[in-house]
């Protein structure tokens, strides 16, 4: 199960269902904290996303919120 | 002789003191700047990190111009200088700008390795993640900006914080009231699509510090590095576009701002002692990558004051000084004092006619917004640098009412205080703290200020020269 990060700044719209948001890849390593544009199932409860991959959230101040969402990336959008 | 290059730099801290090798691994992850701020918030030395995680080889330099010591060091100058002394050297050297010299390829170090844009992969350096929060990691902390004014020849240099978004590209932000946002916006009425950029990581510590301070508009801030050097800085053409980056730097990240491409970037803690909100920034583009041999990475950590950020309060009050002085204000000194995150200007006046206070607030309102927004105003006997005395007329003479008068006008985004609605619409307030007696108090009814300076010149003279033998500590 991989973890992302998606900051809830306004910007993009955390929501139920289908959505194209940016997240941040939190796999360890050099790579950590890459961006990408993605298409993906949003749940914010994980039990209605089984399988699902784990999506931190934190607001446009960086301050974290409690609950993760689930994510299910359903493929990588061109930025341009 | 100012020193030429970061790793010169390098050398002449640790020979005064000021530089400790960190050879325990750190992780590139918050760690390493986690060190960085607590050495900030220690006065402590700068620090040499040779052991990064994931990062074989690479080595950073932390907190290299946090203290107005290092900031001596790099002029050539004694550690141990003090402030006012290290203000009029610059005052004096800033007199008469240098233009840079151009060097061939073959001899600039910063060409020494050439990556070509398909092969461009910023994680191969180590960005760190500074704050616990922040939206990502950042390549430019402690890393200045190249660009070029479409309309002129205006070359610009400007620390802003840069964020990694994925190997070849990276986020900025460039708000329109700073001098990229202005040149920036005039690609962007002229039809263009993207505006080129250099981002210089551990460029020399005299260009690099230029570019953290204010130059007017117009003013290239490498002429001003020259001044400040004595001496021009040696410069080579960038391989993507007619720029030219510092010969000495460890790497140069050659790009393109893309203006029609935004991405989110942030938050991230700035230099105001919180962390900042996030928002859609343009996309920048690595072009290609330069660097020397082994490079050096310099990062910095903003925060609550001491930082890199706290020395640009040195030429800001100068400039101020210079402006004021100009319209005829008859000012004493000004001060931006660090321990305010540059939110405050402490201005010394002579009170030869009523208002004085709100003539200089007038002043200030005319010169370009920043995110100072608070101004105190005290009479020509308080020492503008001494935060003690500020402090006690501030707490003694500013009336009130009288004396506090708040205005609606235009500052900076990031000031803490503004509320969401302020900060998104450019709104903003200064206040003026008036700490000069009225001028129409006769001076009979002025409170004479009680203090060691107040005795007669002859008999501080003499305890002065002889407080050693009355038994006390040199002072």
């Amino acid at each position: 199960m991989s973890e992302y990060l998606f900051v809830d700044s306004g910007a993009e719209i955390l929501k139920e269902g289908e959505s194209v948001i940016t997240v941040k890849d939190l796999s360890p390593g050099r790579k950590k904290y890459r961006c990408s544009l993605v298409r993906a199932e949003l749940s914010s409860n994980p039990a209605k996303l089984p399988k699902a991959d784990v999506l931190r959230v934190i607001g446009k101040l960086g301050h974290s919120r409690p609950k993760p969402w689930a994510i299910r990336i359903i493929e990588k959008v061109a930025v341009y | 002789m100012a020193v030429k290059s970061n790793r010169d730099f390098i050398a002449k801290l640790e020979e005064a003191g000021e530089l400790v090798r960190v050879k325990e691994q750190v992780d590139w992850d918050e760690e390493m700047s986690a060190i960085v701020r607590r050495i900030c918030e220690i006065h402590g030395p700068a620090a040499l990190f040779e052991n990064v995680k994931d990062y074989p080889g690479a080595r950073c330099l932390g907190a290299p111009l946090a203290e107005n010591r290092r900031f001596a060091v790099a002029l050539g100058l004694d550690a141990n200088i003090s402030y006012q002394e290290l203000r009029a050297v610059y005052a004096e050297r800033m007199q008469k700008p240098i233009p840079p010299v151009e060097v061939k390829k073959a001899q600039a170090p910063c060409k020494e390795n050439i990556i070509a844009e398909k092969d461009v992969d910023i994680f191969d350096f180590p960005s760190p993640m500074v704050h616990d929060g922040d939206g990502g990691r950042y390549v430019g902390t402690w890393a200045y900006q190249i660009t070029k004014d479409l309309e002129n020849n205006w070359v610009n240099y400007g620390i802003y914080r840069v964020m990694v978004y994925d190997e070849q590209h990276l986020a900025g932000l460039f708000t329109p009231s700073k001098h990229i946002g202005q040149q920036i916006e005039k690609y962007r009425k002229a039809g263009k699509k993207t505006v080129p950029v250099v981002i210089v990581v551990g460029g020399d510590p005299v260009s690099s510090l230029m570019a953290s301070f204010d130059a007017p508009v117009g003013v290239d801030e490498i002429d001003c590095a020259g001044a400040l050097s004595q001496e021009p800085i040696e410069v080579v053409k960038c391989e993507h576009s007619d720029l030219q980056v510092p010969a000495q730097s460890e790497i140069v990240i050659e790009g393109e701002v893309m203006l029609d491409v935004t991405v989110p970037e942030g938050p991230f803690g700035e230099f105001t002692g919180y962390r900042s909100g996030s928002g859609m920034r343009n996309l920048i583009k690595i072009k290609g990558i330069t660097h020397r041999n082994d490079p050096i990475f310099t990062i910095s950590n903003m925060g609550i004051p001491f930082h890199e950020s706290s020395l640009r309060g040195l030429s800001r009050s100068l400039t101020y000084e210079k402006f004021f002085k100009s319209l005829g204000i008859p000012i004493t000194n000004c001060h931006v004092p660090p321990e305010m995150s540059e939110m405050v200007l402490v201005v010394g006046v002579k009170t030869i006619h009523a208002d004085m206070a709100v003539r200089v607030k007038n002043a200030f309102s005319a010169w370009r917004p920043s995110c100072m927004h608070k101004i105190i105003v005290v009479d020509e006997d308080v020492d503008v640098f001494n935060l003690n005395e500020v402090l006690h007329a501030l707490a003694t003479k500013c009336h009130p009412i009288r004396g506090i008068k708040a205005y609606e006008e235009h500052i900076l985004h990031l000031v803490p205080a503004l509320s969401v609605e302020e900060r998104t619409k450019g709104k903003g307030a200064v206040a003026l703290f008036d700490c000069t007696w009225p001028t129409e108090w006769p001076l009979e009814e002025r409170p004479p200020r009680i203090s060691f300076s107040t005795y007669p010149d002859d008999l501080v003279a003499k305890i002065t020269k002889k407080w050693t033998k009355y038994g006390f500590k040199k002072v």
